[in-house]
């Protein structure tokens, strides 16, 4: 236990006290200004067309919005391009693999990494069918891996 | 007309040699007392002191990095003023502007290339100049705190170097910036790792602080153009007034106890109405009434002129660079491809090495490791003896020696290793990301290079021994990674063993 204080040096501590409160609430607020409260992007929705426009079999590439859409017998899923490593956009390879060529990380058809850096594999979209009967995907939503639009 | 006029026009006719006699008071220095008031009565020359040692002169103790790093960075001042009269930062004009700058402004292609080969000279400086003040031992009390502001200047001109990477709005710059601002989010490899992401997420915040958003768009530019050309020059310009300013006070640049020596003389007789403590500040020392320094000259024009010489050195080398090379300038930025491989600037590709093993630990953990161990040094290594001599002597040399050569053994080796056997998950692809980020090679160097320099520390029973063993095994690790990644990374991030191997697409 310290010697208590003077009323003189109390006074001191709560003076420099509230001088360096008031400097660090000022700081925060200024701080505050640089946090985005909006992010400024465009917007995260995909049209993909009807599903009879995407045969069981096929596949997309929207490089624009980075992300791979594939047709299959049980359902239409989307893969982001996005590499979860550092950000760089993968490609994919003959093989059905993906391959990013920032840092070598390498996923397989279903985006699950196998090789390289990646602390996970390729995120998975949320695709949705609009009451019109027209696919969308939403590129800041992600699912479960296997998560497929079924077709009814 | 009256006695007023003829000396109003006597006045006229002098004003030449009068005005200029107001600014620079005396004449030429002919005296050693002229040559003092010289400095001392100079806005700008009493940056220094009025004497200098002679040992501070020697052009193989500083090779002058210091003050080269403060030529570059007054070039770099210079242009980078001179580019944003025409540089415009927003992402559908600041490539164009760019463009412009090299092809029609006037003197604009030489003044961009002498920014650009100024910031990488000032780089190299920098480097220099830190291992130069390490291996003197110039870090020593009392100077340990002017080596930790020129650590945070080290930082500064490594973010102001960054931060210049995205203004051309490039493939290189969009990429290097994306790669650089999800490394800040890295903390996220941890967060997620420990189920934590939901509840804590300091790696997004940080990123989100940096771009303004989740992606690099048009407020990244905005805020990496105000970062570069206001905030980080300000905060760089205060430290080096602070760095520059203790190092007068703490007694000028370091120098070994055998170039000391202070002794009687009869040098001046003292009239009570002068301070000379102003001449020859030594710490301690300050009435040398009756004593003088040994050994000084006076710093006009000696240390002047060599100062002079220095940075002319300096404008001579970028414009000869920039005459010879320009400015490299890719394809404008493409959000939907990647350059292959997508480097960083070079400083940076030895932690891009590290980084291609875990976001994590080579880009957070092991360079905040490495900043604390240089802020740390002298307070951990508070020995005496040694300074201002290379790594102390004889037993420092070896041990800088030794060190190096385990450093490049070790690195070269485990590069051999990893490019032909790979790393944890080629062998075991179901294993846990925590491992991964745990252990890596950015984690097994540092682990490594700290348990050589502990045994070096005993064998010697030496703090300095440790410190240097330490210091030469990340410098070399440095060196060698930085090659590696510039040489030997090709597209993919694979090994070629040269550019003429890349894979043509």
């Amino acid at each position: 236990m310290t010697e208590k204080p003077t009323r003189r040096e109390l006074a001191e501590r709560l003076a420099f006290g509230s001088f360096f409160a008031a400097f660090g609430a000022a700081t925060m607020g200024m701080v505050k200004l640089l946090m985005p409260a909006v992010m400024p992007e465009a917007s995260t929705r995909v049209k993909l067309g009807h599903p009879d426009e995407l045969p069981v079999g096929s596949s997309k590439v929207l490089s624009g919005n980075n992300l791979f859409v594939f047709s299959e017998p049980d359902g239409i899923y989307g893969i982001s391009a996005i590499c979860p490593h550092l950000g760089c956009v993968v490609s994919t390879l003959p093989e059905g693999q993906f391959d990013c060529p920032c840092h070598g990380s390498r996923f397989n058809a279903l985006g699950e990494v196998f090789s390289g850096p990646s602390p996970r594999g390729l995120d998975w979209i949320e695709i949705r069918q609009a009451p019109n009967g027209i696919l969308y995907a939403d590129t800041a939503t992600t699912v479960p891996r296997g998560t497929k639009w079924r077709r009814t | 007309m009256g006695d007023a006029g003829r000396r109003f026009l006597e006045n006229l006719k002098r004003v030449p040699s009068s005005f200029v006699g107001s600014a620079h008071r005396r004449g030429k220095a002919t005296s050693e007392r002229d040559r003092s008031r010289a400095v001392f009565s100079n806005f700008f020359l009493h940056i220094h002191s009025v004497k200098t040692h002679i040992h501070s002169l020697k052009p193989n103790y500083t090779f002058g990095l210091g003050l080269l790093t403060a030529a570059f960075l007054g070039i770099l001042t210079l242009t980078g003023i001179l580019l944003m009269v025409y540089y415009k930062p927003t992402t559908g004009q600041a490539y164009i502007s760019i463009k412009d700058i090299h092809y029609v402004v006037p003197t604009g292609r030489m003044i961009r290339n002498l920014h650009r080969w100024a910031a990488h000279g000032m780089v190299i400086v920098v480097f220099l100049h830190m291992a130069r003040v390490f291996y003197t031992a110039s870090y020593r009390r009392p100077r340990e705190f002017n080596w930790f502001i020129g650590i945070l200047l080290f930082i500064l001109t490594l973010a102001l170097s960054f931060t210049g990477y995205l203004l051309p709005w490039d493939q290189l710059a969009y990429w290097a910036i994306t790669i650089g601002a999800n490394i800040a989010s890295s903390p996220q490899e941890l967060t997620d790792a420990l189920g934590l992401t939901r509840l804590f997420d300091p790696g997004s915040m940080i990123k989100r602080l940096l771009l303004g958003a989740n992606t690099v768009g048009a407020e990244a530019l905005i805020r990496f153009y105000l970062l570069h050309v206001m905030v980080l020059p300000i905060g760089l310009f205060l430290l080096l007034g602070v760095h520059f300013w203790r190092i007068r006070k703490d007694g000028g640049l370091s120098r070994p106890e055998s170039a000391e020596g202070i002794e009687e003389a009869e040098v001046f007789v003292p009239s009570p109405s002068k301070t000379y403590g102003l001449m020859a500040v030594v710490r301690g020392r300050s009435e040398a009434v009756g004593k003088a320094p040994q050994n000084t000259v006076n710093s006009w024009p000696r240390l002047f002129v060599t100062e002079l010489a220095v940075m002319m050195l300096a404008v001579a080398v970028v414009l000869v660079l920039s005459l010879a090379i320009d400015a490299p300038l890719k394809e404008a930025a493409n959000p939907a491809i990647p350059e292959n491989p997508a480097k960083a600037p070079w400083y940076f590709l030895g932690v891009q090495e590290l980084v291609s093993y875990s976001a994590f630990m080579g880009g957070i953990v092991v360079p905040t490791i490495v900043l604390l161990g240089l802020i740390l040094i002298p307070y951990l290594d508070r020995e005496k003896q040694g300074v201002g001599i290379w790594c102390g002597g004889k037993q420092g040399r070896w041990v800088a020696y030794w060190s190096a050569a385990f450093s490049a053994v070790f690195i070269i080796g485990s590069l051999a290793f990893i490019v032909n056997f790979g790393w944890l998950r080629t062998w075991y692809p179901d294993i846990p990301q925590i491992v991964i980020t745990l252990v890596n090679p950015g984690a097994v160097y540092t682990v490594g290079f700290a348990v050589w320099s502990m045994l070096v520390m005993r064998r010697y029973n030496s703090t300095r021994m440790g410190a240097i063993a330490l210091f030469t095994c990340f410098l070399v690790g440095y060196i060698i990674l930085t090659y590696f990644g510039t040489v030997h990374r090709g597209p993919n991030w694979d090994f070629y063993w040269s550019k003429a191997d890349w894979p043509v697409h």
